[in-house]
């Protein structure tokens, strides 16, 4: 379950960067797909930011009995 | 023939007379509509009319329209800020017509303002469409621009599946709803993206499904360019019509342009103007 949850928000965080990744560099979809789909993506933008702050240390540790 | 036709090729080369030309010649059958979304237009010019970007009637059977880029892309950058305000609330205190001129000339912008306004004639109910494009390259990037997207949209749709598979294990193991949504039919992203593919493979099917004419004139230059064209077209799943080879003068060979497509129509040189001009090199048409 922990894995699962580790899993989902690694998904969404990927998921996050392709869409918005000309903020880090990365190539970006058309314009308006990213347009379209932002205001429906409060929770990859949070697990995003969280992720970039190496808050997911804690949670490898803790999937891995650390 | 009924259907959507495209005229392309280099600048210069008389797209623009051809396209009226041939929507002359197609108007003798069907109710013709012919569109310039080229941001340099000289439709107008051609038919001796002054036209904006509603259609307006030139004969009995014929509209002509001048699309007004520049509108088309301020409309569509007022349609993204105003869906942007329903994120950002302070957005409301920025005035976006004083960044106009800056984002009018980012990346796609343009692009995809032309493809809106393709869409819009494509969707018309005009028995015959014909457009008069931009110069090659960037009718080329307009119309590989429904590609692009697909790509893009299968791979987040793709990964959209994954995410709300993950969610929905979690729940039937937690045996909790979950406060986030797991459902294809219940996830705003997921509409959002399947509509758009939806929308995308229509148009990506509809330029699949109409008549690309080349406008060549007899010389090497507009040759190679239509030969590079071609290539393009046929990596977007796109064919080359019918090849025009217009202004010709005198005994020219047209022996590789016949090697580029099946059909060539040539269109020789002619002094008239205006309305008889049009009617000469429409009767060399198909």
């Amino acid at each position: 379950m922990e894995y699962i949850e580790f899993e989902l928000k690694e998904l969404e965080n990927v998921f996050a960067l392709m869409v918005l990744g000309s903020m880090v560099g990365l190539p970006t979809p058309p314009t308006p797909v990213a347009a379209k789909i932002l205001p429906h993506m409060e929770r990859e933008l949070r697990v995003m930011l969280e992720r970039s702050d190496g808050m997911c240390l804690g949670e490898i540790a803790s999937i891995f009995d650390i | 023939m009924r259907g959507r036709y495209f005229m392309i090729g280099k600048g210069g080369v008389g797209k623009t007379t051809c396209s009226a030309a041939l929507s002359l010649k197609l108007s003798e059958k069907f109710r013709t509509l012919v569109v310039s979304i080229d941001p340099a237009h000289n439709l107008g010019d051609v038919l001796g009319l002054k036209l904006d970007d509603r259609p307006k009637e030139v004969l009995g059977n014929l509209w002509a329209v001048e699309v007004n880029i520049d509108n088309v892309v301020r409309k569509y950058l007022n349609e993204m800020v105003s869906n942007l305000k329903k994120i950002y609330k302070y957005i409301e205190v920025i005035n976006l017509d004083r960044y106009f001129d800056v984002l009018k000339y980012s990346p796609g912008v343009e692009e995809y303002a032309i493809l809106k306004a393709l869409s819009t004639y494509i969707r018309s109910d005009y028995d015959a469409v014909v457009f008069d494009t931009p110069p090659t390259g960037l009718t080329l990037r307009v119309l590989s621009l429904p590609n692009v997207t697909s790509v893009w949209l299968e791979k987040l749709i793709e990964l959209r599946k994954a995410i709300l598979d993950r969610r929905r294990t979690i729940e039937s193991i937690s045996g909790k709803n979950y406060d986030l949504p797991s459902r294809e039919e219940e996830d705003g992203v997921m509409k959002e993206l399947l509509k758009m593919k939806e929308d995308t493979d229509w148009l990506k099917e509809k330029i699949i499904e109409s008549r690309i004419f080349g406008v060549v004139n007899p010389d090497e230059l507009s040759y190679l360019e239509m030969m590079r064209a071609k290539k393009t077209l046929e990596e977007l799943g796109l064919k080359l019509h019918a090849l025009i080879v217009n202004r010709v003068e005198g005994d020219v060979n047209l022996e590789k342009f016949r090697e580029l497509c099946d059909r060539v129509y040539v269109v020789g040189k002619t002094e008239r103007t205006g309305l008889e001009r049009l009617k000469i090199i429409a009767e060399s048409l198909p």
